[in-house]
């Protein structure tokens, strides 16, 4: 049987801002793109949410809900930071720690649990630290699999920590919605709320063949094991997950516009962002993917290939500029920008015949180097200081915020 | 206008001067070919703004003119006629009218005046060289240069000379992995000569320069511009405005290990490695012990190979390099001799290639950093 530890920030934009800021403590305020029209709250803090705020809902609604709102404008810069040095603390405690997002993490602590005086002291210990370092709270969940160490998390908060054992099962937890798994979105809830399906314990004693009529083989299957508690308990950590394909960012502009300097702006940003994750990660590549999106909500795509394999986000950001300015249509106001390296390699550098090339190489590192250090962005373009990407983005994909090794 | 001439004249005509032309300019009447009959014959030009190209073609002009015909379309339907004699007319309102036995077409035109005749070169050196000569020197060096577009003054073959050595024309390629040098010496090379020209014009060039035997190429240098004629065939290109990166400080002095080994062979396993390598981005080992040369590749889900080769071998003997295979196949392609002498020094310094007892020709290629190199 093994044992799966989840952990869960709780409201982590919003009380990494607090912690960031003492004036912010116990004020209710929302993370999200400022009070621009149509921006949303990407994160409330407890004291925010008391109000009936909600993840997602317009900052405008926000607003009305509670006047003396505070709105921050996130700084995804800090919240990977955070993110960072919390996978590093998670990792003295077992290898086997899978990061799921960006304040949400599984660790496998089957054997290593003993080393530190069982699951609950170990799970005290981590609450502990976090809360000592930034003064942030979080949820832990522990249990025989993934499903129900995550739902575990969830029964609980803020600052919780719940252990589910197999022996638990179902009676501790046979009135929990059915919506608290992992998996379980609106939809499929309201499906199974027609089958007359609410809680955990319900859906435990609902018939195999009937799920399977009614969601079909896999998914049916799938729901029956969830009811049964039954999920996976592989913690994949990154550095064991198969190697890339492709590796790109994207972003939401905050406005629609026209105005190419600016889209370059973003793209140059973007690119940056994508050479310095190749970079990370020991990759290169030679195909340059470049995409846009269109107020109607149309789609434009182009994408180049070099002989070089390169990681150097001006480069990209040079080549992706050139599919750009071949676009022959430009009447559509642009929503939306992403680029995109393929064809990957990985731990491979064709080494430069002229000095000046490897120079760049190093001066590449010597920055990858002082931004580990000091923290995302501390040495950027001055040309990109103007296009911050503000709030929760596509941007950011697990792998950007996993420690460095 | 009107002339009379061979199909197989005019459809090689037609086909040379046609692959310059570019349809997808912004400036249409590019997409043309200039047809010219006078007293001398009919001249065909093609010109796409950065390359352009003359060519005499054997006609009996009956009436002369000068008329523009769309490229693609007169070289599509040229090279489906029947062999035999073709009558050219330009009649009324543009149209050109071409007969062939009982049956003709008829194309329309655009008058020739507007036409971007291809200029003089303004001559700061002249240089003459052999045909084939000329087109193994660029044979030797073209395929080294960089196709990448962000990469502008390796996107040709440099052409230089100095005064130092008065009468050697040397041509040096390179993509920023590898370079190609071919020396040669010359009757008479003036003076100091320092031009990038495009590989555009010089496959062009070497396209017609292959199928000679004999004959000097006429190659006059101009501060932007220059021009090579050959027989009846004339071919202007503008230069490469750049700074071309110092070639002479990257050949290395010496090297720490030589290896004699038959190019046969060598090529014949690297292009065996290929066929694996090709699934794990190129990359062979080369690895020496013993006068025994291996060539190894393995690609993960593919498999793996490992070739043997007897060599001679001067210098430390164990050494393992890793190098893009397809680098050192197109080296090997283009030496054109029995026997090299690979030379190789640490897993990360450059690797060099030339023709046994021939000093005219160097390649020099950077390996690539693998993990176990980097822990090195």
């Amino acid at each position: 049987m093994k044992t799966i530890l989840h952990l869960d920030m709780n409201a982590f934009f919003a009380s990494v801002e607090q912690a960031a800021n003492p004036a912010l403590k116990g004020k209710p305020i929302v993370v999200g793109g400022g009070i621009k029209k149509g921006s949303v709250v990407a994160a409330a803090s407890y004291e925010a949410k008391a109000f009936g705020i909600k993840n997602g809902m317009s900052t405008w609604e926000a607003k009305r809900l509670c006047p003396h709102l505070i709105t921050v404008i996130g700084d995804m810069a800090k919240y990977i930071y955070t993110s960072k040095i919390i996978t590093g603390m998670l990792r003295d405690y077992t290898d086997l720690v899978e990061i799921f997002s960006i304040d949400e993490a599984f660790m496998d602590i089957s054997k290593t649990k003993n080393n530190f005086g069982g699951e609950i002291k170990l799970a005290q210990e981590i609450k502990k630290r976090i809360k000592k370092r930034f003064g942030l709270t979080c949820n832990i969940g522990i249990g025989p699999n993934k499903l129900m160490a995550k739902l575990a998390g969830e029964l609980k908060k803020p600052d919780g920590l719940i252990i589910l054992k197999k022996e638990d099962i179902p009676e501790k937890i046979k009135d929990v919605a059915v919506k608290k798994l992992c998996g379980i979105g609106k939809k499929t809830e309201k499906y199974l709320a027609e089958l007359g399906v609410k809680t955990f314990g319900q859906l435990n004693k609902y018939p195999r063949e009937k799920l399977v009529k009614r969601f079909g083989l896999a998914y049916g299957e799938q729901l029956y094991q969830m009811g049964q508690g039954n999920g996976s308990s592989t913690v994949a950590p990154y550095y064991k997950e198969t190697h890339a394909k492709s590796m790109g960012h994207s972003y939401t502009l905050p406005k629609l516009t026209n105005d190419m300097d600016q889209v370059k702006g973003y793209l140059l940003r973007l690119s940056e962002q994508v050479g310095r994750r190749l970079r990370r990660d020991n990759y290169r590549g030679n195909v340059i993917h470049l995409s846009l999106g269109f107020g109607n909500y149309k789609f434009w795509g182009k994408q180049k290939k070099i002989e070089d394999y390169i990681n150097d986000g001006y480069r990209i950001f040079k080549l992706a500029e050139k599919t750009l300015d071949q676009r022959t249509t430009t009447d559509d106001q642009i929503r939306f920008v992403g680029v995109s390296v393929s064809n990957l390699i990985h731990n491979l550098d064709q080494i430069s015949i002229f000095e000046p090339d490897e120079n760049k190489k190093r001066l590449l590192k010597t920055i990858d180097k002082l931004n580990n250090r000091y923290g995302e962005f501390t040495i950027e373009r001055a040309s990109i200081m103007e296009t911050i990407l503000q709030g929760k983005t596509g941007m950011v994909s697990p792998k950007s915020y996993h420690l460095n090794e | 206008m009107e002339f009379t001439c061979l199909r197989d004249d005019l459809q090689k005509g037609v086909q040379i001067v046609e692959r310059i032309v570019s349809t997808r300019s912004t400036l249409p009447i590019i997409g043309n070919i200039l047809f010219e009959a006078n007293k001398k014959g009919l001249k065909l030009s093609a010109n796409n703004l950065e390359v352009g190209i003359e060519l005499q073609i054997e006609a009996n002009i009956a009436k002369e003119g000068a008329v523009l015909v769309p490229a693609k379309t007169l070289a599509s339907i040229v090279s489906k006629l029947p062999t035999g004699e073709v009558l050219f007319k330009l009649k009324d309102r543009g149209i050109i009218n071409l007969s062939y036995k009982k049956s003709n077409f008829n194309l329309h035109s655009l008058p020739a005046d507007e036409f971007p005749h291809l200029p003089k070169v303004k001559e700061d050196m002249a240089v003459k060289i052999e045909a084939p000569i000329l087109s193994k020197m660029i044979s030797q060096t073209i395929f080294s240069s960089s196709t990448t577009d962000d990469k502008y003054v390796l996107n040709g073959v440099l052409f230089t000379s100095s005064k130092k050595e008065k009468n050697i024309l040397r041509l040096v390629a390179t993509d920023g992995y590898r370079l190609a040098c071919r020396s040669q010496e010359l009757d008479e090379v003036a003076g100091e000569i320092l031009a990038i020209v495009p590989n555009r014009a010089l496959s062009e060039l070497n396209r017609t320069l292959q199928q000679s035997s004999s004959g000097n190429v006429n190659v006059i240098f101009g501060r932007d511009q220059i021009s090579f004629r050959y027989n009846d065939f004339y071919l202007v290109s503008r230069l490469i405005q750049g700074k071309f990166p110092d070639y002479h400080q990257v050949i290395p002095k010496k090297s720490e290990t030589k290896i004699k080994v038959k190019s046969k062979l060598l090529l014949s396993s690297c292009e065996r490695a290929q066929v694996i390598a090709a699934s794990a981005a190129n990359i062979v080992r080369l690895e020496i012990k013993e006068n025994e040369l291996r060539i190894i590749a393995s690609a993960p889900d593919v498999g793996n190979i490992e070739e043997v080769l007897e060599v001679e071998i001067k210098g430390p003997e164990k050494k393992a390099v890793a190098f893009n295979v397809r680098l050192i196949i197109d080296a090997l392609r283009a030496i054109e001799a029995d026997e090299v002498m690979i030379e190789l020094g640490s897993a990360l310094s450059p690797g060099i290639i030339r023709p046994l007892n021939v000093s005219d020709y160097i390649y020099i290629v950077m390996p690539i950093r693998t993990q176990e190199a980097v822990s090195l």
